[in-house]
């Protein structure tokens, strides 16, 4: 049997386990989807259904955002990445979830294919090709084996970034413009990611009023930099909000730039540890103060 | 819109190599709006070159609805504190968008039907659509994604366009629907019998797209208002607008007043129902608070409420909201669910 379909009969089997000896009342998945290489969240209440769920490497959804609206289960069974669990950490940090609701089925992942990309053979997205949590951080159960994932080296570094890190401000600045001219506003990215949670987004105030309806380039500008910075130091860099985006922008550009800033500054990578506070909930006397005017 | 009276005056033809050089020809005219080749899609904006034109892909990302309907659109500039107003400068030259399928010039018919009734005219769509030349394309093959002919949509009938093509071998049998497309062709030459024949045979030959069953969805959506459907099929959406911003028929819109420093413009932008804001009073209250409260009014509006108010159904089958959805949650799926289910909750 293909390890693939090993992860997903293992998964089915303790899901159907869960349900039935009553260990959680909801198990949030993914099933199959309506269209070739797409998955969709399935929320499963009945031992029964349990054969519903799927794992393949096309689960690219963090199913994580459906957490904070499941306030009727007492506890919720998930299937979470490496990338997912982290953002999970982060909420539990947060305060968000509780973690004694919980009961996280962690599964051990190679990389989720690009569905974007055209060429032969199919490519894992940028952000799972330089992931090095293929074993989620946090888990009450695990499957897969983590001895069938191939170690990263060092060369397979991120190009495109480290491209995009190189550029000078104002060609930066340049770069991002180009990429969100083709936003629309649809808050696919916003919505998408766990870790934006605001009951009211700034964007959604009308008192006041931060930014303008319509497209107008600094309105869209302002949204997508106070989102990055409002998750620096948070992100768990899943890439939830990148394959949302239904134009396309690579916000990973943002999104992991700041992630590798937080790193350097302050040797922190968010949602691994459960204990440390968050890199910019705290202060010390010993951080970087070279960013400080 | 009046349908222009001259049908179909002559068959034209245009090599598919001398594409680029036909947009060349009208870019030194018009404002040639094409598909360009994005990351895996492509997406209809204003081309220079004719060579920008990419037709991978049979539908663009974005619909054409944002050159009528702009989600950006300055409707008068005011200075405030005082009494003068200024219209916005409007384009000078006239603009085509090249190819249009079937689909999304009937979803032109449906905005008509909202912005250019007999008792409203919206003056700033109406302008626009005045001054638009639609050059068409004939759909022989579907998208796995399509259902046009849920719609009763025929992929290969060029009716609305003011030139209609269809791909034949190695080139484009170009029908000329109107005088306005007729000004756009002159270079070209008549089509030869046999190519004309050939295309007779490839219309009577295609394949059609996926055909839902409407009459059940809209017999339960009279009586579902209250089912516990919604909340079932709600359960996955995010609640983000990229359905209705890509949707070609969706023309929910805002006003706002957008002042900075001296100069304060009116500004009408696209809003979406299935934002939480769309309905927030300003008492504070929202009747629609919930992700299925908000699905319920996005189905019920395209397939109840529209066509009782205008006798048309506000959905073309284009299939972009199935692509785009970032979690999957397939229209197509909550059509047939709805036509599958037999016992309504009672209201």
């Amino acid at each position: 049997m293909e390890l693939e379909n090993q992860i997903e009969h293992e998964l089915r089997e303790r899901a159907q386990q869960l349900l039935a000896e009553n260990v959680v009342d909801l198990i949030i998945g993914y099933g199959r989807g309506t269209l070739p290489n797409r998955v969709t969240p399935v929320f499963i209440r009945k031992p029964q259904d349990a054969n519903m769920l799927v794992w393949n490497n096309h689960c690219q959804l963090n199913l994580v955002s459906y957490l904070q609206r499941m306030q009727s289960s007492s506890k919720i069974g998930i299937v979470v990445k490496g990338c997912d669990a982290r953002s999970l950490v982060g909420l539990i940090k947060e305060k968000q979830i509780s973690r004694d609701r919980l009961h996280i089925i962690g599964i051990v992942c190679d990389g989720i294919l690009d569905t974007r990309a055209t060429g032969e053979p199919p490519i894992p997205y940028a952000s799972c090709q330089h992931c090095e949590v293929n074993v989620p951080p946090l888990y009450d159960i695990l499957i897969g084996s983590p001895d069938e994932i191939k170690p990263k080296k060092p060369s397979e570094l991120d190009a495109e970034l480290a491209a995009f890190e190189a550029l000078s401000p104002a060609e930066r600045w340049k770069a991002l413009e180009q990429e969100f001219s083709r936003c629309i506003r649809c808050y696919a990215c916003r919505n998408a990611c766990p870790l934006c949670y605001c009951e009211e987004c700034f964007v959604d105030q009308t008192q006041p009023k931060w930014i303008s309806e319509g497209t107008h380039p600094s309105d869209i500008m302002i949204y997508h930099l106070v989102r990055a910075l409002h998750s620096a130091g948070r992100c768990g860099e899943c890439g939830a909000c990148e394959r949302a985006c239904p134009m396309g922008i690579k916000l990973r550009l943002l999104t992991q730039k700041v992630s590798r800033d937080v790193a350097e500054l302050f040797q922190d990578k968010p949602g691994i540890d459960l204990e440390r506070p968050p890199a910019l909930h705290t202060f010390s006397t010993d951080d970087d103060n070279s960013t400080f005017l | 819109m009046a349908k222009d009276s001259t049908k179909h005056l002559t068959s034209k033809l245009l090599p598919k190599k001398n594409l680029e050089q036909f947009l060349d020809a009208l870019l030194k005219q018009y404002d040639v709006i094409a598909p360009v080749e994005q990351n895996g899609f492509s997406r209809y904006q204003k081309i220079t070159r004719g060579t920008e034109c990419c037709l991978k892909y049979r539908l663009p990302r974005n619909s054409i609805k944002e050159f009528f309907l702009p989600q950006d659109e300055t409707l008068f500039f005011f200075e405030p504190g005082a009494a003068s107003l200024s219209d916005a400068p409007s384009a000078k030259r006239e603009p085509i968008i090249f190819p249009v399928r079937p689909c999304d010039v009937r979803a032109l018919t449906i905005l008509d039907a909202v912005f250019d009734d007999e008792q409203f005219s919206d003056s700033y769509y109406v302008e626009k659509r005045r001054r638009m030349r639609l050059i068409g394309m004939a759909c022989l093959e579907p998208d796995d994604t399509c259902f046009c002919e849920t719609f009763d949509i025929n992929s290969t009938d060029g009716t609305g366009c003011d030139l209609f093509l269809t791909e034949v071998e190695d080139s484009y049998i170009i029908d000329v629907l109107t005088t306005k497309g007729k000004t756009l062709i002159k270079t070209l030459a008549d089509a030869p019998q046999e190519l004309i024949q050939k295309k007779k045979q490839q219309v009577a030959a295609r394949r059609k797209s996926q055909s839902l069953k409407l009459a059940e969805v809209q017999n339960f959506l009279k009586q579902c208002f209250e089912s516990e459907l919604w909340e079932e099929m709600a359960a996955k959406c995010l609640s983000c607008g990229a359905c209705a911003f890509l949707c070609p028929t969706c023309h929910c819109f805002d006003i706002t007043d957008d002042v900075a420093g001296k100069i304060g413009r009116r500004l009408r932008s696209w809003d979406c129902c299935m934002f939480p804001k769309f309905t927030l009073h300003a008492s504070g209250h929202n009747p629609r608070t919930k992700h299925a409260q908000r699905l319920r009014q996005r189905i019920m509006h395209k397939f109840s409420y529209f066509p009782e108010n205008k006798s048309l159904i506000a959905c073309v089958g284009c299939g972009r909201c199935v692509v785009a959805c970032p979690v999957n949650l397939d229209i197509r799926e909550i059509l047939s669910t709805l036509a599958s289910s037999t016992h309504p909750a009672s209201p």
